[in-house]
């Protein structure tokens, strides 16, 4: 059965992709390889062979940068997408409807993100949505998206809660997930003067709003406060201020420049003195940005990890790997997010007995249980998730699980 | 005290980086006139020699050593190709060097897959001194770049090679009638300026690691820096390079520990130095150290 | 550059191509609507905003010769202006919000105007160059640390403004909106380049030296020319964001700031038209170019290497390759152009 649907996915790819000449555009190789299909009228689709289905293929729209600085993030979101249709398309589609991936390109731009999405809508015409990183361009597309074009709209990024626009659904943490786990962590484990810092926007102000709102509750003091550009380069004289005032504990949401940042901290001489850091977001597939040895016991919390053991999570990893043996891209938290919106959106078809509106699945998803997902069940709630915590610590090669919250509840849009 | 020998070690630091880029872009400028917006792209190029380099697994000294020239030489052709056209129109000058630089950024982040790597983490590490820890890498920085400034001068003044830049600095049509080739001497110039970015980039790839947008954090300090300081000369630079750099990290330390940090966020500190270098430069437009008037 | 393209008294055209080639441009906008597919509406609908912006360059370095890197600065600015007015002080007339970008334009463009050009020397080409691009780049780091503006996130437009009794939502409706503005621009436009002050910056952007022999403050018209661009491109800069719903940092950075520039050059620097029909070109392109499988991922650099040969080989653009120069270059006055069309014809 799986040669058979290759070989069919590889005819349909010959038909579709005359005049590429050059298979050295790796891309496009592993598109190809995959089964997608270069439409003339722009854009790729992956069609499964039997989309003649009566009632027609459920559409879904990957609005996801693939080039650009984002490019990194986007990849890996996009190939899990594709193993997850073809998993769903390999038994039989969703209720007996084949799936079809659109995917639009944005290049890590916000102005061409909105045009992706417009295009997604109006010229793919696509039933739902799913994409996009970073906040700002959540926050550009989400009007065409939800309003304008009317359609449900998976944002499978971490980000800093508070995003409770109609039709939007969040499936990854948010600070009032992580906050209490990671910071009960750290005092259990003695940690006495923080310092809370972070690149200067609103995800990294949030999470650290909730830390402190925990630590002010059990009475602790915090030393300082700090924000950074996001093209940050140089921490000397933050450094120097956190060695001076003998900071045990760092809880950092230091995005731009991280690199510079943990190798000056590490090379200060703050893990010889019996620091440690905290940084939520943290996993196994940032080791190609900052490398393990500059963040040795990072203490990270997520709601899922690259090698957790777990049937389910294990399943999804190989079927990925099946598919892209040879990428760098890993399947990561926000991957496995994508996956889970994913999962949400079949059960909301089947609960409206295939009413693909968008009104319909609005009002269908919240309640939805997924008996299992990437690092456990979920709950829709509202808009967003509730799944289990993980709070868990950087060895080496790997994050060694040190504590499970089960089913923890976002509490946002309350 | 030992916070005074911290943010100096550090202002050194960030400053040599600098100093190496302004130095290969004042010579551009100075010399043929084209405000090149691609050298800061061919800072980008000297890093990604050393990423590739640690790629195929060779020795990563061996990358930094080899990185100025090739670098260099792609500046060369570049010249040959297209910045020879731009030597009587500064401003058509600007417009395609900032074409070109997005060719060779996107080019690059093509190659890079969209992705961003660290690299050369063996060089990373501190040793410590008088009881405090000090990066091996940045020191490293610090030395060679007091060697490059050293060895610029000594050609600039002492070989006969400096002899002829000078003059055609000074005077290129004299120059010409008194046979040296300029156009000649344009390229080994312009590929020696391209070989200083590329260096810049190829030492400080262990700090940054290397992504598509590394050029774009010196473009602007790069420029500010040559107006500042002045073209035509080897002192404007270096000083305009020194200021704009020691400004910015000085400014950084002043606002950590003057407990002015609550009023003034860490984003106005550039703001507020490129503004008074501006200002500055509308009452010096030739910047202050300048042998042209 | 007279010397270059010497007119062959033979060869003058008995026709002026410059407004057939403006007729048939904004014929064609006028008749796209009829058959293309919403997005393409849509989409085109942004590229006449953006063609604003690219003619309030063409204002400041096709007629001036004011090198600004600073037209994206002005265009998000209008947007903010837009976005703080809707969103903090609940404000959704169409006539105030406009008012509010202009004047926001004017006022900005005034006060860094007198920077960059007033005082005792005059500023070369180069700092205003330099200067504008750093506005640029200083205003996108301000504004992304600005917490009051939303920061790095930027602001979302929630509500729908009417325009001439029209829902300002993409369409075909709202871009026969933006077209009329274009027009309404477009002939302000061409009347202050055809006016007096018109005549000045010309003689501005050939030689400066000479006008400021024959005694005139060269800085003033510099200084009304660039605040009039920078309020063209900050009302642009209100519509675009009305229409795309979302203004954040990017949106005043060098980027648009840099496009701009190209778009103009790739059009053909001395005609307004010209700036239309490189913004559309380019725009286009950037939309398609990204569709051709061979070079869906490489696009940008073809689109970098184009510009570089354009610039290199066709420095006039697209226009100039219809449009003979001395009709680039211009006629001024009100009066009879065939009068004036006969003089020049003596001393060409």
């Amino acid at each position: 059965m799986e040669k058979e649907a290759k070989s069919k996915y590889a005819n349909s790819v010959k038909e579709g992709i005359k005049g590429i000449s050059r298979r050295r555009f790796l891309c496009n190789s592993v598109l190809a390889a995959a089964g997608w299909v270069a439409t003339t009228a722009g854009g790729w689709v992956l069609r499964p062979e039997w989309a003649n289905a009566a009632t027609g293929p459920i559409k879904i729209g990957a609005l996801l940068p693939i080039s650009g600085s984002s490019a990194s993030m986007g990849i890996g979101c996009w190939q899990m997408m594709q193993v997850w249709a073809k998993k769903v398309n390999d038994n039989g589609g969703v209720l007996g409807r084949p799936v079809e991936l659109y995917i639009e390109d944005y290049g890590s731009e916000i102005p061409k993100a909105v045009q992706a999405a417009r295009r997604l809508a109006q010229q793919r015409g696509v039933h739902m949505i799913t994409g996009t990183f970073w906040s700002s361009t959540r926050i550009a597309v989400k009007k065409q998206i939800t309003v304008r074009d009317k359609l449900p709209f998976f944002y499978p990024a971490e980000y800093e809660g508070g995003e409770c626009t109609r039709n939007l659904f969040c499936t990854s943490n948010v600070p009032n997930h992580v906050a209490n786990p990671l910071v009960s962590h750290l005092l259990k484990t003695g940690s006495k003067r923080f310092a809370l810092l972070g690149s200067d926007y609103t995800f990294p102000r949030n999470f650290n709003k909730a830390y402190r709102k925990i630590l002010e509750e059990k009475n602790i003091d915090i030393v300082f406060e700090e924000y950074y550009p996001m093209d940050q380069t140089s921490f000397a004289s933050l450094i120097a201020k956190i060695n001076n005032e003998k900071i045990d504990c760092v809880l950092s949401n230091v995005v731009g420049g991280w690199l510079s940042f943990y190798k000056s901290l590490f090379e200060s001489g703050y893990y010889e003195n019996g620091g440690r850091v905290g940084c939520h977001f943290m996993d196994e597939s940032m080791y190609t940005f900052v490398p393990s040895k500059y963040i040795p016991g990072l203490i990270s919390c997520m709601e899922s990890y690259l090698h957790l053991d777990r049937p389910y999570n294990k399943m999804v990893k190989k079927a990925y790997y099946d598919m892209f043996p040879d990428t760098k891209a890993e399947p990561g938290y926000a991957p496995g997010s994508t996956w889970r919106g994913l999962q949400f959106y079949e059960q909301a078809i089947i609960k409206t007995n295939g009413d693909l509106r968008t009104e319909a699945i609005t009002e269908a998803l919240p309640g939805i249980k997924l008996k299992d997902s990437i690092g456990g069940p979920a709950e829709m709630v509202g808009n967003h998730c509730k799944f289990n915590i993980y709070v868990a610590r950087n060895v080496g090669k790997t994050y060694e699980i040190l504590d499970q919250y089960d089913m923890v509840d976002p509490r946002e849009c309350v | 005290m030992e916070l005074v020998v911290k943010m100096v070690f550090e202002i050194l630091s960030y400053t040599s980086i600098l100093l190496i880029v302004v130095m290969g872009l004042a010579v551009v400028i100075s010399m043929m006139g084209v405000f090149n917006i691609a050298h800061s792209e061919f800072v980008l190029l000297g890093a990604y020699v050393v990423y590739i380099f640690e790629v195929w697994s060779f020795p990563i000294w061996l990358g930094i050593l080899f990185a100025p020239f090739f670098v260099g030489y792609i500046g060369f052709l570049i010249e040959k190709v297209i910045i020879r056209r731009l030597y009587d129109n500064a401003i058509i000058g600007i417009l395609a060097t900032y074409a070109l630089a997005i060719v060779i950024r996107e080019t690059v982040r093509a190659l890079l897959e969209g992705q961003a790597y660290s690299v050369a983490t063996s060089y990373g590490g501190s040793f410590k001194a008088f009881g405090l820890y000090f990066s091996i890498w940045q020191s490293v920085i610090i030395i060679l770049t007091v060697v490059m400034i050293a060895s610029c001068y000594l050609i600039f003044t002492r070989t006969s090679v400096g002899l002829k830049v000078r003059g055609a600095l000074d005077n290129p049509m004299l120059s010409r009638s008194s046979g040296i080739l300029t156009t000649q001497l344009y390229s080994y110039v312009f590929a020696f300026g391209s070989a200083l970015a590329g260096l810049a980039g190829a030492l400080v790839v262990p700090l940054y690691g290397i992504s598509a947008d590394l050029g774009l954090l010196f473009l602007v300090q790069s420029f500010l820096s040559v107006m500042l300081g002045g073209v035509g000369g080897f002192i404007g630079p270096i000083f305009g390079g020194g200021v704009i750099g020691s400004s910015l990290s000085v400014f950084q330390w002043v606002r950590d520990l003057s407990g002015l940090d609550q009023f003034i966020a860490p984003v106005f500190v550039d703001v507020t130095v490129f503004a008074a270098a501006l200002i500055v430069v509308k009452y010096r437009p030739n910047g202050i150290f300048s042998s042209k008037s | 550059m007279c010397l270059k393209n010497k007119i062959n008294m033979n060869k003058i055209p008995k026709y002026r191509a410059l407004p057939v080639f403006e007729g048939a441009v904004f014929a064609l906008l006028l008749f796209v609507p009829l058959i293309a597919d919403k997005f393409v509406i849509s989409s085109l609908t942004v590229f006449l905003l953006l063609s604003m912006l690219a003619i309030s360059f063409e204002l400041c370095w096709g007629y001036t010769g004011i090198l600004t890197f600073g037209q994206g600065f002005f265009f998000g600015i209008g947007g903010y202006v837009v976005a703080i007015l809707m969103n903090k002080a609940q404000v959704i007339n169409f006539y105030v919000l406009s008012a509010g970008a202009i004047g926001i334009g004017i006022l900005l463009g005034l006060f860094f105007g007198a920077f960059l050009f007033l005082g005792k020397r005059v500023p070369t080409i180069i700092f205003i160059a330099i200067g504008t691009m750093t506005l640029s780049y200083l205003g996108e780091r301000f504004f992304t640390g600005w917490a009051w503006v939303g920061a790095a996130n930027g602001q979302t437009l929630w509500e729908v403004v009417e325009v001439f009794g029209v829902e300002f939502i993409p369409g075909v409706k709202a871009f026969y909106v933006v077209m009329f503005f274009l027009t309404i621009i477009y002939l302000l436009c061409r009347f202050v380049v055809r006016s007096q002050l018109g005549l000045v910056c010309s003689g501005l952007r050939q030689s400066e030296e000479r006008l400021k022999f024959l005694g005139y403050q060269i800085q003033v018209p510099k200084l009304i020319i660039f605040t009039f661009a920078a309020a063209i491109a900050s009302f642009a800069g209100g519509v675009f964001s009305l229409h795309e719903g979302f203004v954040g940092p990017t949106s005043l950075g060098f980027t648009f700031s840099a496009y701009a520039a190209l778009y103009c050059l790739f059009g053909g620097s001395g005609t307004l038209i010209g700036a239309i029909i490189g913004t559309i070109a380019i725009e286009m392109a950037r939309l398609y170019l990204s569709d051709i499988n061979m070079i869906k991922h490489y696009w940008q650099i073809v689109l970098g290497a184009i510009l570089i040969v354009v610039i290199l080989f066709r420095p006039h653009g697209i226009v100039g390759l219809f449009v003979g120069t001395r009709e680039r270059i211009g006629y001024f006055g009100f009066r009879g152009t065939r009068k004036l069309k006969v003089k020049a014809d003596k001393y060409v």
